[in-house]
């Protein structure tokens, strides 16, 4: 087992990295290491019943007592193994499904913890399979292959040391298979390495390019078929498939004779066994009992070890989902400030803004103040970093440098949660939760009741769509429940922020949805909230901020212009250009 | 085991043939080293009885052994080879037809369904079943072949000691069918409460945002904390319940075998049975016993691919729109609906809709959310078939045409674009793959995407990512118009925008748009009434309904649904945000 070290001091790391997430279940985990060690030992004590009873047997008078005691003992014996094997697993199933729920409730928490940006550089999709598959393969490692690992390694050990004290050259014998087996296992990686080390990466190549492959293939189905194209892509999905399979193939191959080898040598005892046992019968000194013990016990205490080669190839499996777990489970969360302070009044202020997303600088240098009460727009083309002002607000990611303060105090000196209470924020993208329309709204708030909701939901103008549903406010809404437009999705996450009452209001682009029946109300709903609040509204249709107290224009990253309508306007810039293309997008008509 | 077999097989079940002879024969050779064994123990006995020791005989056993190993080696590899590459090869051929099958379903399909889903199913769920064959799929042969090689073995040393082991087998038989019955009932509980769970994983990560700004996150969000909780009671049940049936299980034959030792070691006393026999019986005994008691943790693994294949098996089950044997093409590409009707499962979305949309000439659909537009168009494509009534084209049933014949004269241009992880010219390309450079670039400067992409590193090579991350929303439009026009579709579906974009980039939009639909029978989905008020023909739907056909100042003169809505649309955009009117309605 030596030549393994490598391999299992890995495991360990792994295997530590699970317990320090998951507290401590390491006793348990031990606990059921030893009941599967005592079980395994079990499954020899037949094979030793069956040759004292041949002893007893090959030596007449026999004692029919001393042979039916013998075999209660073995039903016994039986049961018990049977016993100690299920207790075993469930204990390790139990500790096992515990660390999965401490270690899904723990990633739970953190992703909450961490800033906005950690999530738009990640799909949704790995995050979902980290949480979900990778967590669950753990079972896989806790709940089998400790206990496995234990007693395929301890079982066989504890047997040789028997099959030894009666006869030692024997026992030797019966254990020589297992340094060959490995051995031969080992030669295969020894061989040529750089040829392995490239069939493997051919092999995970492959393997990514057809994952790849595969996602495309089926994403951009609606696409491909709406032109024709799905022979083209089918081939391409072909091909990646095949060359998949090529490689599989190849790397089986190469691993035939290992493969062979190793299994071959673990059922090979007999090889060595016999001779040895042979020469020492016929040299009288080996009693016909002894070496019946070592043809039956013997010939199969080795084979075990088998288990342990599939753990070690799967092991890598679990490694490379830890390491994702760990990661998140390392990333800096947002801190919150040592000493909280409390802001003066609901002006927002940004004092030399500079940020980056990534490697690639978003915004530089933005300077602005909102007065408490009074209503500034952002407006500019696409990308141009209206949103990141808006979102660096409520701290979904922090400044790389200048700071943002909220009635003087710096927002990063102001505990979270009171932070995420002052702000309202409506985004373009309304979201709407599985649960019901009540708990949507309410969001939690333990203080406000039902008629707080309603009349949330009638100053967002939803409150009529809310009772038409099949259950009113007790309805069920999102994947399962009841769908709503995107329209009537974004009144209900305008009567949440209604319902907030903060003094700060945050919308971007919150009037995205523009099927007419809905625009007016989303418009009307905003009226009721906005009343009396410091407002920052992101709009790119212009005629709505025209009103505003302040308007920022957003270029590349800086703040242009400043000012109001008319002043921009005047000023002849980037906002009046802005300002003739929204009149003539609005004029504009197909078929004109 | 087989029904799973040739769902992935795709009925192929006759490839397994000949890795499962070999994994028999793999599994029933490990017992001939015993069959000398047993030779070898009946010549000690004769030395113990006093007869001389046949040594040759003794080594002439010994190097039979060692022939058997030998071959033994020999089979392994072979199994080996065959059960592996037969199961990667199976596996290949079972996603190739999961592709092929996929391309012909209807788009509905793929606009019901989440993409994820699917690609987990051709990938993980393919690779669970792969793995099974190619891993426990030896070791399952073995455990049935290696106890029927040893039944051989034993009716040989005794026939009734043979008949009693045999009995014990039959008794536990119910057992293990208990066994497989409490599996699955509780794997589809926990399957079903870990997808829930998975499921809210989802939907915390896509609320993160809201729930942050509500300070809902980790403990706040209870509903992930619960479902977390079930399926960790679930999974613990899994283990739990299976279990004492198992242990049934083997216990009845395990008690077999005590039960043949107690008659075995009366009949060795009254001398009806020689020891040596009995000695044997005894090691054979166990060997028979032990794969047996196996077979039941290989249920319990079994499961996890009869879920793959329940699951693939589904949608292989979904069935492509019919294809007509003999393909019409229409010649002109006026469109009507004849009292079409259409529901999506249960929900109605359109009913009993009769209109006609002329050739060359722009239609707009306009409606409240959820009026049925989007449905008319994907009817139009064929995306999915009308419950009742029919669609035309020139006269044509879609139906009856065969659906390249259909989507040749189709062009759709979507909301949401996908783009492909591959270069921007090949993009674009995607919509004539016949084309000439010079075709891709006209398309490119007519659907105003042609100085953006020059601008970029490496202009039309430029690679975008999966689903075209690295270009705006605004951007990505154009690129799905340029596709539009390289495919030079006499039909155009438009589906407008319904997010907004800074003025410029709308401006764009409109532009490309404008050349795109030049002497083309267009249908427009409009969310912006003005945009479509010069259209050749409104058609306006309720709930499903036709409501109202007409121009647009017929339909303002007649004042209904539409004339409400145009109502409403203008007093919106009048409406503007401002500290001193918080927000009225003004013009």
């Amino acid at each position: 087992m030596n030549s393994h070290n490598k391999n299992e001091k890995h495991r360990k790391t792994g295997l530590a990295a699970v317990l320090e997430i998951s507290n401590k279940k390491k006793g348990w985990l031990i606990l059921s290491g030893a009941l599967a060690t005592i079980s395994e030992i079990l499954a020899i004590v037949p094979f030793v019943i069956i040759y004292l009873i041949a002893g007893n047997l090959l030596n007449p008078p026999v004692d029919r007592a001393n042979v039916e005691h013998l075999l209660y003992l073995m039903a016994v014996m039986f049961v018990l193994r049977f016993v100690f094997l299920y207790a075993s697993g469930m204990i390790s199933h139990v500790s096992a499904y515990n660390i999965l729920y401490t270690m899904r409730t723990k990633l739970a928490e953190r992703l909450g913890k961490l800033p906005m940006g950690y999530f738009s550089s990640r799909t949704t999709g790995s995050l979902k399979k980290m949480l979900g598959e990778d967590v669950e393969r753990i079972e896989l490692f806790i709940a089998h292959y400790i206990p496995d690992m234990v007693s395929v390694t301890i079982a066989p050990a504890v047997v040789l040391i028997y099959l030894a004290t009666t006869d030692w050259m024997l026992a030797l014998a019966s254990a020589l298979p297992i340094p060959i087996a490995f051995l031969l296992w080992m030669s295969s990686f020894a061989g040529d390495k750089d040829a392995i080390e490239d069939k493997l990466k051919g092999y995970h190549r492959t393997q990514e390019e057809m994952n790849g492959t595969i996602v495309e293939y089926i994403h951009g189905m609606p696409v491909v078929k709406a032109f024709n194209q799905s022979v083209y892509s089918f081939d391409r999905f072909k091909r990646s498939v095949d060359e998949y399979k090529e490689y599989c193939i190849q790397w089986t191959k190469a691993f035939k004779g290992t493969w062979a080898g190793f299994t071959t040598a673990l059922s090979a005892s007999l090889l060595f066994i016999l001779p040895v046992g042979l020469w020492k019968f016929s040299e009288g000194t080996l009693g016909i009992d002894t070496f019946i013990l070592f043809l039956i016990v013997g010939a199969g205490v080795v084979r075990p070890i088998y288990k342990a080669a599939t753990i070690f190839s799967t092991t890598k499996l679990i490694s490379g989902g830890v390491e994702r777990i760990n990661s998140v489970l390392n990333e800096k969360e947002i801190a919150d400030p040592p000493d909280s302070a409390v802001p003066e009044d609901n002006s927002v202020e940004f004092d030399g803004v500079t940020f980056s997303y990534d490697k690639t600088e978003v915004l530089r240098d933005v300077t602005f103040r909102a007065e408490g009460g009074s209503v500034t727009a952002l407006v500019g083309p696409s990308g141009a970093g209206k949103s990141t002002i808006a979102q660096l607000i409520p701290r979904l990611w922090d400044t790389d440098a200048g700071s943002i303060k909220i009635g003087g105090t710096d927002v990063r000196n102001i505990p979270y949660k009171d932070l995420m209470n002052m702000i309202a924020f409506v985004f373009q993208d309304a979201f709407v939760f599985s649960d019901t329309v009540e708990e949507n709204i309410l969001m939690g708030n333990k203080s406000k009741t039902r008629d707080d909701a309603i009349a949330a939901a009638k100053a967002a103008q939803i409150h009529e769509t809310i009772e038409s549903l099949p259950m009113g406010y007790d309805t069920v809404l999102g994947d399962g429940g009841h769908n709503l437009s995107g329209g009537e999705k974004q009144r209900i996450s305008i009567a949440r922020a209604i319902l907030k009452d903060a003094p700060i209001i945050i919308l971007d682009e919150a009037t995205a949805f523009s099927d007419p029946d809905n625009e007016s109300r989303i418009q009307e709903a905003i009226g009721g909230l906005v009343t009396g609040k410091t407002v920052i509204v992101v709009a790119h249709r212009l005629s709505t901020i025209k009103d505003a107290d302040q308007i920022l224009v957003v270029d590349r990253g800086q703040i242009a212009e400043k000012g109001t309508h008319e002043d921009l306007v005047a000023a002849g810039g980037i906002y009046r250009r802005m300002w003739e293309s929204h009149t003539s997008a609005q004029e504009w008509t197909i078929g004109a | 085991m087989w029904k799973s077999l040739s769902i992935v097989t795709g009925g192929e079940n006759k490839r397994m043939l000949v890795p499962t002879i070999w994994a028999v024969l793999q599994a029933a050779w490990k017992g001939t080293p015993l069959f000398f064994v047993y030779l070898i123990v009946l010549e000690l006995f004769e030395f113990e009885n006093g007869s001389p020791l046949n040594t040759e005989a003794l080594w002439l056993y010994f190097a039979a052994v060692a022939v058997m190993l030998l071959m033994q080696y020999g089979i392994n590899s072979i199994a080996y080879l065959k059960q592996f590459i037969t199961s990667y090869e199976l596996v290949a051929v079972s996603r190739e037809k999961m592709g092929e099958h996929l391309r012909h379903l209807p788009m509905g399909y793929f606009r019901k369904n989440d993409p994820g889903d699917t690609a987990a199913l051709m990938l993980q769920d393919m690779d669970k079943v792969e793995q099974t064959f190619s891993h426990l799929f030896g070791d399952i042969m073995g455990a049935f072949a290696l106890p029927a090689v040893m039944t051989l073995y034993l009716a040989y040393t005794d026939t009734e000691l043979t008949l009693v082991l045999l009995g014990a087998v039959l008794l536990s038989i119910p057992a293990l069918y208990a066994v497989n019955r409490v599996l699955n009932r509780f794997s589809e509980r926990k399957i079903k409460s870990s997808n829930k769970a998975s499921s809210l994983v989802l939907e915390y990560l896509y609320g993160m945002k809201t729930l942050k700004a509500y300070n809902r996150t980790g403990e706040g969000f209870k509903r992930l904390d619960q479902a977390n909780i079930k399926s960790r009671r679930d999974s613990i049940v899994l283990e739990a319940v299976p279990g004492p049936l198992i242990g049934v299980y083997q216990i009845v034959i395990e008690l077999g075998f005590i039960l043949a030792i107690i008659i075995g070691s009366g009949r060795v006393i009254d001398g009806s049975l020689t020891v040596s026999a009995f000695l044997m019986f005894l090691i054979l005994g166990y060997a028979f016993c032990e794969p047996l008691k196996v077979i039941s943790m290989y249920l319990a693994e079994m499961r996890f691919m009869n879920v793959a294949a329940d699951r693939i098996a589904g949608v292989l089950g979904q069935k492509p729109l019919p294809e007509p044997d003999e393909s019409k093409v229409p010649e002109k590409y006026d469109i009507e609906f004849k009292d079409a009707a259409f529901s999506y499962e249960d929900k109605r979305a359109i009913d009993g809709v009769s209109v006609k949309l002329p050739e060359k000439s722009i239609t707009a659909l306009v409606g409240p959310s959820g009026s049925g537009k989007t449905t008319m168009t994907n009817l139009i494509a064929r995306f999915w078939d009308v419950d009742s009534g029919s669609v035309t084209i020139g006269g044509i049933d879609v139906r009856d045409m065969h659906t390249d014949d259909l989507l040749r004269l189709v062009s759709v241009v979507f909301q949401d674009v996908y783009l492909f992880n591959d270069t921007i010219f090949n993009n674009i390309r995607i919509g004539n793959t016949d084309a000439s450079r010079e075709q891709i670039i006209a398309a490119a400067k007519a659907a105003e995407c042609h100085e953006f992409i020059e601008a970029l590193p490496e202009g039309y090579e430029t690679m975008v990512g999966e689903g075209g991350s690295t270009l705006s929303g605004g951007e990505k439009q154009r690129i799905s118009i340029a596709r539009a026009m390289l495919k030079d579709a006499p039909i155009i579906l438009l589906d407008e925008a319904t997010s907004s974009l800074d003025p410029e980039n709308e401006r764009s939009i409109q532009a490309a748009v404008a050349k795109l639909v030049v002497s083309k029978t267009v249908v427009v989905i409009a969310h912006r009434l003005n945009t479509i008020s010069s259209a050749d023909r409104i058609v306006v739907l309720d709930q499903g309904k036709v409501s109202e056909v007409g121009r647009h100042s017929d339909l303002l003169e007649n004042g209904g649904l539409y004339a409400k809505l145009w109502n409403e649309q203008t007093s919106a955009r009048g409406w503007r945000i401002s500290a001193r009117s918080s927000g009225s309605v003004s013009e």
